[in-house]
């Protein structure tokens, strides 16, 4: 008898494999598999924000919740409603106010967050890299501090583009800044190594566990 | 008739009726109206139709009217300095046939002209041929200004008037004619018995042409008196004119005579002088030709009446000279005139055939000439009483004798001098010399005859006129431009007038010739210096090294990197397999382990047993096998360790199931059951607002779990009701954009619950500044992370001990590719450098 789990291992063996074959080029065996995964995907997702949000959130209690739930419920939902008027081009413009409000409220959320979850944060952390009683030793602090400050100065130097002209005519940065931006510049490619190396190890690690996928399905692994 | 015409320029077939060419817009109908269907050739004997060709002077090339203006004025200039040369070192000029004429312009005594002096049969005084040539010149520009001559005060203000400058001249002329004075002194012994005693003629108004008004009374009396006694009919003379009383005396005693009937001497295209065509009228009558043509020709040729009359008179007086008046030859002993009988070769033809046509009757001798010696006017001389009447010979005799051919000469050769002149070919000029064939042919003809030449109307077949020499002399195309080739064929070429010789001037007119569609030839050779050229071939070469295509090596570059991508992804897949499926623990765990991880493990160290923790979830199904791989460590650990009641949750619509492939799989040794040791709450929808309102209250934010159940009353959410209620946050993350909002939207919310950040090795990098801030308690990022916890875990069996080998090996791999790769990249650049250098 044919196992369920037996099922999932050969499609899942299968659509590795045709995914895999974009290793030799683009095939069409690639865009199936890749079609197959948006299109289960996708329903995966309609149901899942159904029965996990609109019905929950929306249509349940308009059905079974009490008036003033149904009450206020009735803003979002007029605001839902709006926001499928997007799908028609004659009707877009009544979608703008929920839309209106997903930004407006969005950038708030997300602003208010990175000052007061990032940006604060870090330039405070910045400050106490130098705080002696913090860390074991002075030597580590001014090194790990001085390497972390001058690994943010330069990198803002470096996004620094304000330049003048010079009397050739061309576009320079000031000398100072220049050299600064140089050093950030470097500060820059060790990060970007780093998320190179992030990147590739991720990957290397999926391949990995794929190949481990083949082997047990195979039998060879463990 | 034809019903289609060619346009002359682009030879495209139009019908007959328009007026452009429907190709190429050129004009098909002539501009002038009067002169439509006039531009046919005249035949010899045709009579000419007078034509206005001035008004082709607007539509005359440019060049043309220049050559002309510029021949009118050096002609002026020519002659004010001959002007000035003859009033200091006067020169005897030869007699000529025009130049009595203008001669009488500039004598007070001799008013009257010769032609007037033919009529009576004295013979006129030789004239000077300076004058005469300016009114040559008239002749041949056709009413256009003659040259500036002695004359020139007095025709300027005539011609004002609408006169003819020539027949104006001779009206306010007050000089005396020195050669008709020299004429009179030696014709005097010759005539001394016959001649009578001339009487000074007073100054008489002048004959005109266009006006009836101008012609003197006592010309009109004149012909009234003989036309009276004339029996065939002549043209009426108006009987309102008053006659003299000496005239009518005279008139009287003039004989009355045969009518001879003069044909009329055609003309050719080219207008002549009145006064010109009266003398080839009078050539020709000697012949015998019926009386009746001579109304006809005045009628059809608009002929003034006092010229007409005196025509008439002409004739009347011809017959008894002719007939009873023996009339001998007195040549003019004159150096001037000998000279000129020696070049008699070089006479025109028509003053040949004249001359030719004076000789036919031998007996007639010109009286006049012994009556002009007497100082009287011809007219007078000759109508003296009991003198025979000279005849019409006698007057053409007299003109055109072979003894004083150097007038017509003289006068053609300074008028055309001139002219000729301007082409700095004199030579040339005389030798193109060519003379309208009417009167050529009447030189060759004799005399024709009405019955042989019937004067015929205009618009007949005549000979085309051809280019007056001064003009063709002037022409710059004929020098530069070659000949046509089939001109005849083509038919452009006008035929008269002063287009004469050019090809596609005038547009076709329907039926005649049909034009060539041949345009003329015109260089297109730049002129351009060497230096020019050689700047236009250096900004052509610039302009083509800017526009050239460059090779493209893309073919090849595609090529390789798809064979390298191939045999990079063979070389992983047999090495990685071979370790994978070889189950090869080569390489060892790493002994260090990260500070972020040291500091995740001692939070899952923290953590209360049975406490609740919060899971979060937010990865993708492309990066299970990594996540699981490293949460698993951790998990299993906190798992182990702790015992906590989980709560998942997840930002990731596939987050929930993730979570649960996770639970099943990766922690299937802890063998969790949920709902009792861990919740499923589900997706979290809103992204980081739905994180924020989460933070801000779990319980309304997700009230219901995945399975749609109340999961805040269920056992592992017991003492749950705020986010800080959890012992820990643990966020599973493939995303820094997700990690960084459950840190950013849980940082207030979480009090003192620490968060540990479990994340792909390409998002772990950006987690490192939160570590160090703080925010996070503690990271695991990646296989290199999970590999120091599950070092840590005491040999616990997980999913990094199998894959670290192949994970090292991959990494290795890598390494040495990227190696390898970078200096193969530097000897090809260096190569390449040295083969510049060597360039």
């Amino acid at each position: 008898m044919i196992s369920l789990d037996l099922i999932s291992g050969i499609l899942a063996f299968f659509f590795s494999l045709m995914i895999l074959s974009y290793l030799i080029g683009d095939n069409p065996l690639f865009r199936i598999a890749v079609y197959i995964f948006v299109g289960v995907s996708a329903g995966y997702v309609a149901a899942v924000a159904f029965w996990q949000a609109i019905w929950p959130d929306l249509i349940q209690p308009l059905i079974y919740g009490t008036t003033l739930q149904r009450a206020l419920l009735a803003i979002p939902l007029v605001l839902s409603v709006l926001l499928l008027m997007k799908i028609s081009p004659q009707l877009t413009r009544l979608g703008t106010p929920s839309m209106a409000i997903l930004v407006g409220i969005g950038s708030a959320v997300a602003i208010g967050g990175a000052v007061t979850g990032t940006l604060f944060p870090q330039i405070s952390a910045t400050i106490n890299a130098f705080d002696l009683s913090k860390v074991a030793s002075p030597i580590d602090a001014i090194v790990n501090g001085g390497l972390i400050l001058v690994g943010v100065v330069t990198t803002l130097a470096y996004f620094h583009f304000s330049a003048g002209t010079t009397a050739e005519g061309s576009v320079k940065r000031f000398g100072l800044i220049e050299i600064i931006a140089f050093v950030g510049g470097i500060f820059v490619a060790i990060t970007l190594g780093v998320l190179f190396a992030g990147v590739y190890s991720a990957a290397l690690t999926a391949l990995i566990e794929r190949l481990h996928f083949f082997g047990t399905f195979f039998g060879l692994g463990n | 008739m034809a019903e289609t015409i060619k346009c002359p320029v682009c030879g495209e077939v139009n019908p007959a009726d328009v007026e452009f060419c429907q190709n190429c817009q050129s004009r098909l109908q002539p501009l002038t109206g009067p002169l439509k269907g006039e531009d046919a050739p005249l035949t010899p004997g045709q009579v000419p139709t007078k034509k206005t060709t001035s008004e082709l002077e607007p539509i005359l090339p440019q060049w043309l009217r220049e050559a002309r203006q510029q021949a009118r004025q050096s002609a002026e200039e020519e002659e004010t300095k001959k002007e000035e040369e003859q009033k200091t070192t006067p020169i005897p000029r030869a007699p000529d046939l025009l130049a009595g004429l203008a001669s009488q312009n500039e004598t007070e005594d001799e008013e009257t002209p010769d032609w007037l002096t033919n009529i009576t049969g004295i013979p006129s005084k030789r004239k000077k041929i300076e004058p005469e040539d300016a009114q040559v010149k008239f002749v041949e520009l056709r009413h256009e200004e003659p040259a500036e001559t002695s004359s020139d005060q007095a025709t300027k203000e005539p011609e004002q008037s609408g006169l003819p400058a020539w027949m104006a001249g001779q009206e306010a002329a007050p000089e005396k004619d020195e050669l008709a004075e020299w004429f009179a002194q030696a014709s005097g012994s010759a005539a001394d018995g016959s001649a009578a005693p001339v009487q000074p003629a007073p100054s008489q108004p002048e004959p005109s042409q266009s006006l009836d008004s101008n012609v003197a009374d006592w010309l009109k009396d004149l012909d009234e008196h003989t036309a009276s006694a004339l029996a065939p009919a002549q043209t009426a003379p108006s009987s309102d004119i008053e006659t003299p009383d000496w005239l009518k005396n005279l008139d009287s005693s003039a004989p009355p005579v045969e009518q001879k009937d003069v044909e009329p001497a055609p003309s050719s295209n080219v207008e002549i002088p009145d006064w010109l065509k009266d003398l080839d009228k009078s050539a020709p009558v000697i012949e015998k030709a019926p009386a009746q043509s001579q109304p006809e020709i005045s009628s059809k040729v608009e002929t003034p009446d006092w010229l007409k009359n005196l025509d008439a008179n002409a004739t009347t007086i011809e017959q008894p000279s002719a007939q009873n008046v023996p009339v001998e030859r007195h040549p003019v002993e004159t150096p001037l005139i000998r000279e000129t009988a020696e070049t008699k070769s070089e006479i025109p033809d028509r003053l040949q055939a004249a001359d030719a046509s004076s000789e036919t009757p031998p007996e007639a001798k010109p009286e006049s000439e012994e009556a002009a010696s007497t100082g009287l006017p011809d007219w007078l001389a000759s109508l003296k009483p009991g003198e025979s009447q000279p005849s019409e010979s006698n007057q053409s005799e007299s003109v055109f004798t072979s003894e004083e051919p150097a007038a017509p000469e003289s006068s053609d050769a300074s008028a055309f001098t001139r002219e000729s002149l301007l082409s700095s070919d004199a030579g040339d000029v005389f030798g193109a010399m060519e003379l309208p064939d009417w009167l050529t042919s009447a030189a060759a003809t004799g005399q024709p005859s009405a019955g042989e030449n019937p004067p015929s109307a205009a618009g007949e077949e005549i000979a085309p006129a051809e280019l007056p020499s001064w003009v063709r002399a002037m022409r710059p195309v004929e020098a530069a431009m070659p000949e046509p080739s089939a001109p005849a064929s083509e038919g452009a070429v006008e035929s008269s007038g002063p287009l004469a010789g050019l090809q596609g001037v005038l547009p076709a007119i329907p039926g005649a010739v049909v034009p060539s569609s041949k345009p003329k030839s015109h260089s297109i050779k730049l002129n351009a210096t060497a230096e020019q050229q050689a700047q236009a071939a250096l900004l052509e070469k610039i302009l083509g090294a800017e526009t050239a295509p460059i090779p493209m090596k893309a073919s090849s570059v595609v090529t390789s990197q798809r064979v390298l991508r191939w045999a990079l992804s063979a070389i992983l897949l047999i090495v990685l397999g071979g370790v994978v499926f070889g189950r090869t623990q080569i390489f060892p765990l790493p002994s260090q382990v990260p500070n972020e991880t040291s500091a995740a493990m001692r939070a899952v160290s923290a953590i209360p047993d049975g406490a609740p923790v919060l899971a979060v979830f937010d990865y993708q199904p492309s990066t299970v096998g990594e996540m699981e791989a490293t949460g698993s460590s951790l998990m299993n650990q906190l798992l182990l360790l702790k015992h906590p009641r989980l709560a998942i949750v997840s930002t990731s619509p596939t987050g929930a199931a993730l979570a649960e492939r996770f639970m099943s799989d990766a922690l299937a040794a802890r063998n969790y059951q949920r709902g009792t040791q861990y919740v499923d709450l589900g997706y979290l929808p809103g992204g980081l607002t739905g994180v924020y309102a989460f933070a801000q209250n779990p319980m309304a934010a997700m009230p219901l779990g995945a399975d749609r159940s109340a999961v805040w009353q269920s056992a592992p959410l017991q003492g749950v009701t705020h986010l800080s209620d959890f012992a820990a946050v643990i966020v599973l993350t493939d995303s820094v954009d997700s990690g960084r909002t459950w840190i950013e939207q849980t940082a207030l919310e979480r009090g003192a619950s620490p968060m540990i950040i479990v994340s792909s090795a390409q998002a772990g990098p950006m987690f490192l500044p939160y570590v160090d801030s703080g925010q996070i308690v503690g990271l695991v990022s990646g296989l290199s992370g999970a590999a120091g916890v599950e070092q840590a875990n005491g040999g616990l069996p997980g999913f990094v001990r199998r894959y670290w080998d192949a994970y090292s090996v991959g990494s290795l791999i890598a390494v040495a590719l990227i190696v390898l790769g970078g200096l193969w990249n530097l000897i090809l650049g260096l190569q390449a450098r040295r083969a510049q250098g060597t360039r």
